[in-house]
């Protein structure tokens, strides 16, 4: 993960926590348009759902406000908390979701009725979409992990430490993960426009 | 053209699909952002406050203790410090004797003459008049 730097400032994203920290107002809206695109992809990506997708990310930019005043700098990197966070949140509404039972997994890989054909969807909307109901059956640790690397661009060490797990369980993770991501996505290719190679 | 290994093909294939879903991506409506953005200039104004200091401690569980110690702090804060809290047990105390002391004291402590509490009542002499 490489450290983000505002274009204007030259700030990395813990300055600007530090900053806001002690009053700068301005910090918080350079925040705020830096990092809560990222946990709203990787929280749709993790749900399924941009709805609560977006809950998720207010939830989380709010905690890591609450985190500002007392960020000790060099102690972690501030996306790698934020995606911690934003993992344990999924986590939760995951479960509950689970719970209840509202959204069975026959209903997310079966498009509804009234869902605009594939053809006059744009491609990559179209392919997204694929993507997202194929992630929606993954095992959720190899969802993460696909994911953080794939989607967010993480490291294999970067996702390990938001995982709390060891560097080759991740790399088991997003190996078995694309397995079976491309058992199922790639039968799809002749309707998504690819070309075969 | 050399053929590819099934795997590398699988590979660029899905690297197509997540490539997609990146540019995809949904990102937070122009509201939630801005709703985020106020949250944190907020946090930052509070931030910028100088720390309350509490100059008592209560002994409760450690639980409770945060935000007990920070609702006497902000109303200890509230009434002004010490010096505020000096002003209202002065005044509570003038209004212990005040109720405690006896009318003529307090008639011969007040600079001007005062109206016994009856004369500003309504009489009711009225009511008894025939009609």
């Amino acid at each position: 993960m490489s450290m983000p730097l505002d274009a204007e400032t030259g700030l990395s994203d813990e300055a600007l926590l530090v900053a806001l920290g002690r009053g700068d107002q301005a910090a918080a809206r350079t925040l705020t348009l830096r990092l809560a695109p990222r946990v709203m992809r990787y929280a749709a990506g993790m749900l399924s759902d941009p709805a609560e997708a977006e809950d998720v990310t207010q939830e989380a930019m709010m905690r890591l406000w609450r985190q500002a005043p007392d960020w000790r700098a060099g102690e972690a990197q501030v996306t790698t908390w934020l995606y911690r966070v934003v993992t344990n949140l999924c986590t939760d509404r995951l479960r509950q979701r689970a719970r209840r039972r509202a959204r069975p997994l026959e209903a997310i890989d079966e498009p509804p009725d009234d869902r605009p054909g594939v053809d006059a969807m744009m491609q990559d909307d179209a392919r997204a979409q694929a993507l997202a109901e194929a992630l929606a059956l993954l095992p959720e640790r190899q969802r993460q992990a696909v994911i953080l690397r794939h989607l967010e661009g993480l490291s294999n060490p970067e996702i390990a430490q938001v995982m709390d797990i060891g560097v080759a369980a991740v790399e088991s993770l997003t190996a078995r993960g694309k397995r079976l991501l491309a058992a199922r996505l790639l039968p799809k290719r002749d309707e998504l426009g690819y070309d075969h190679g | 053209m050399a053929k590819q290994r099934p795997e590398h093909a699988d590979e660029e294939a899905l690297e197509a699909y997540f490539a997609s879903a990146r540019r995809a991506a949904p990102i937070p409506s122009g509201k939630v952002m801005a709703r985020i953005a106020a949250a944190g200039e907020v946090q930052a104004q509070a931030s910028a406050l100088p720390p309350v200091s509490v100059p008592f401690s209560v002994p409760v569980s450690t639980e409770a203790a945060g935000s007990l110690q920070a609702l006497i702090a902000r109303a200890f804060a509230t009434i002004g410090g010490w010096a505020g809290a000096a002003g209202l047990s002065a005044a509570a105390a003038a209004g212990v004797y005040i109720g405690l002391a006896s009318p003529e004291i307090l008639a011969e402590l007040l600079p001007v003459d005062t109206v016994s509490s009856d004369a500003l009542l309504p009489s009711y002499e009225a009511l008894l008049v025939d009609l």
